[in-house]
């Protein structure tokens, strides 16, 4: 794992990690995957799920990781407590994809999929298709695969990778904001 | 130009001073509020503005925030160069450090230390700004921003040079409305003012009303003074009256009276001795002048009222003339003056009323006469165009210049050396008869030389409207 000490990380991190109007984080070393967890909950934000992807409308947002979790605590204490436009944030780990979990996936916000989860990826991406799931994954070449976002790396910066048109096929929609700060990929 | 003290300006620059006084007072006092309140509500309108701006800027950086992509930041804020008053900005993190940074060029890159809280300040001819950037509720970072005042300074530069332009037009305007408006006042009044003056001169026509143009106060003093002309016209009318039915009344008896004294004189009544024949002829002197006189206020009466009547004929000079000095010859011999006639004997036929014509040179005769102590009086005639003229010229004591131009005038003070006899009515009513005749008289004379009075009526032509 990689220690990544730029001053925009305490920002990113300081989001979901202090409550508005803070006074400011103290310099602590984050790593990676903390800077990764902190981004899947700032995803929430800048997508918009179709109204039928909510149990009802209070219904909680979930962050859904398949394979094996690099998060550890981190994440499940950025979501604790934590609401965005009034639904809470669960989150649910899955077991490597054997296809018997796909209602279940299906069910998800955003799927982390993991690494580990590189030789399956063909049959978890079929499996999702049609379903308003926001899929991230570390994997190469992810947007050009058919998923949506990929954590990529820039230096020291973590940058994004977005395949748009995956995401409007599964009828989510993303903020311009998101694409803007991002690589735009055209899929398959 | 001197400028007139208020109380001596004619009405109508009072007028046009008042309006244009009054609205360019109206027009600063707006114009002063209008500045004020704009100076006043500018730094809140440029603070809102700044807000407003700094407002959409942030809510654009969220994303670079979110997701730590100072690159997109920093586009954003250098969009900012599109308007040329911001001098910095700054978005800084939730550390509270720059996260991505703008100044205009030539400004310096200097950022002062983030401000959690939302605030806005309007100091030292600039509006800084610091606005908390939020992501769905999260503060994801502080945004600053800072604006010259230039825009205010602008527009407060704009804001005087129309208040000018537009005081001034409205002061050109109101000068041309004031100086319009002001002749509906001042034209009806003036025309009262000079309508009054002529009476007060004794020139006006009684006759004539003033036009009531209003019922305003002007049309009320019109209307009161055509009341008091009118009053006036018939206290004249009643003068005329009186004048005319007391010398009619008078008329006969002296005429009878004088009948009486050439009686006594001729000797019808005896003998008289040297005394009494002295007294009857200096009563027959006062009669004949009473007779004259009161013929002159008759004549004077009729012009007035424009009851003259006119009967134009065919006459001779010889014959007029004839007539004219028949009463003259024994005073004329009395006083020693030589009558000269010139031209008289040619037989000119002059198309006139005769009477008229022989009283009207009777009074020239009757004037040289008074005016002239020795020398000669010459009455002469001659054709002028169409016109046959009978000229009187004395040796006489002459007039200047002044008495000359009132000389025609009823009720004329006449200097010292005229006011020999008579009621002063001798030239009004030649002059009148003169015209009645579709005639003329004028006048020359100098001074210690003598005067010529020249009678002029339209010669007589036969079948052209000739009425024998």
């Amino acid at each position: 794992m990689k220690i990544l000490k730029t001053l925009g990380f305490l920002a990113v991190l300081g989001l979901a990690l202090s409550p508005p109007g803070g006074g400011g984080v103290a310099a602590q070393e984050f790593s990676e995957y903390t800077v990764k967890a902190a981004y899947l909950v700032n995803f929430i934000k800048f997508v918009t799920w179709p109204g039928k992807a909510y149990a009802d409308d209070n219904g909680a947002i979930v962050i859904g990781i398949l394979g094996e979790d690099p998060f550890g605590d981190t994440l499940d204490g950025m979501v604790k407590g934590k609401a965005i436009e009034g639904r809470s944030i669960l989150v649910r780990r899955f077991e490597s994809y054997d296809g018997s979990q796909d209602a279940a996936l299906r069910r998800c916000h955003v799927l982390f999929i993991s690494y580990s989860e590189k030789d399956r990826l063909r049959d978890i991406l079929k499996a999702l298709q049609g379903s308003p799931v926001l899929t991230v994954s570390e994997i190469e070449r992810f947007p050009l695969s058919g998923g949506m976002i990929q954590f990529d790396q820039e230096g020291q910066r973590i940058t994004l990778a977005i395949n748009p048109a995956a995401a409007q096929r599964a009828g989510l929609t993303l903020s311009s904001r998101l694409l803007q700060v991002s690589k735009i990929h055209k899929s398959e | 130009m001197r400028i007139l003290p208020f109380s001596d300006m004619p009405l109508k620059k009072k007028i046009t001073l008042i309006a244009v006084v009054s609205s360019s007072i109206s027009l600063l006092i707006a114009c002063f509020v209008f500045m004020l309140n704009e100076s006043l509500t500018f730094p809140k309108v440029m603070r809102q503005n700044l807000s407003n701006l700094a407002q959409i800027i942030g809510d654009n950086s969220t994303a670079a925030l979110s997701f730590n992509d100072s690159r997109t930041a920093q586009s954003l804020l250098d969009t900012l160069k599109a308007n040329p008053h911001i001098r910095s900005a700054c978005l800084y993190d939730l550390k509270g450090q720059p996260f991505a940074r703008y100044t205009r060029p030539g400004e310096p890159e200097k950022w002062p230390p983030v401000v959690w809280e939302e605030t806005s300040e309007f100091s030292a001819g600039a509006v800084r700004v610091f606005h908390p950037v939020l992501s769905a509720g999260d503060r994801v970072g502080t945004l600053y921003l800072e604006s010259d005042t230039g825009e205010m300074q602008t527009r407060m530069v704009n804001y005087t040079l129309v208040t000018i332009l537009v005081g001034g037009a409205a002061f050109l305007l109101s000068l041309l409305v004031a100086s319009r408006l002001q002749r509906q006042v001042t034209g009806p009044l003036n025309q009262v003012v000079e309508r009054m003056k002529d009476i007060a001169r004794g020139e006006g026509d009684l006759t004539k009303r003033l036009e009531v143009t209003g019922k305003d106060e002007i049309g009320e003093v019109a209307e009161a003074f055509n009341t008091f002309v009118g009053k006036l016209q018939t206290v004249e009318d009643m003068k005329l009256d009186l004048i005319s039915v007391v010398s009619h009344q008078l008329k006969t008896p002296v005429a009878e009276i004088n009948g009486f004294i050439e009686n006594m004189l001729m000797g019808l009544t005896g003998e008289l001795n040297p005394k009494q024949r002295s007294y009857l002829e200096e009563m027959r002197v006062i009669g004949r002048e009473n007779y004259r006189l009161i013929c002159d206020l008759l004549s004077a009466s009729k012009i007035d009222r424009g009851v003259v009547t006119v009967d134009l004929k065919p006459i001779s000079t010889k014959e007029v003339v004839g007539l004219a000095i028949r009463d003259y010859e024994a005073p004329l011999a009395q006083k020693g003056l030589n009558l000269q006639l010139e031209g008289v004997w040619q037989g000119a036929m002059l198309y006139a009323d005769r009477d008229k014509l022989v009283e009207a040179l009777r009074n020239l005769i009757n004037n040289a006469l008074k005016c002239t102590d020795k020398g000669s009086i010459t009455i002469r005639a001659l054709a002028e165009g169409d016109k046959g003229v009978i000229e009187v010229e004395d040796t006489g004591v002459g007039m200047d210049a002044e008495t000359m131009e009132r000389l025609f005038t009823k009720n004329r003070v006449l200097g010292k050396e005229a006011h020999r006899s008579g009621a002063g009515l001798g030239l009004y009513i030649t002059k009148n008869f003169m015209k009645y005749q579709n005639g003329d008289i004028t006048v020359t004379s100098e001074k210690g030389k003598g005067t010529c009075f020249k009678l002029a009526v339209p010669l007589f032509k036969p079948g052209a409207g000739g009425a024998l």
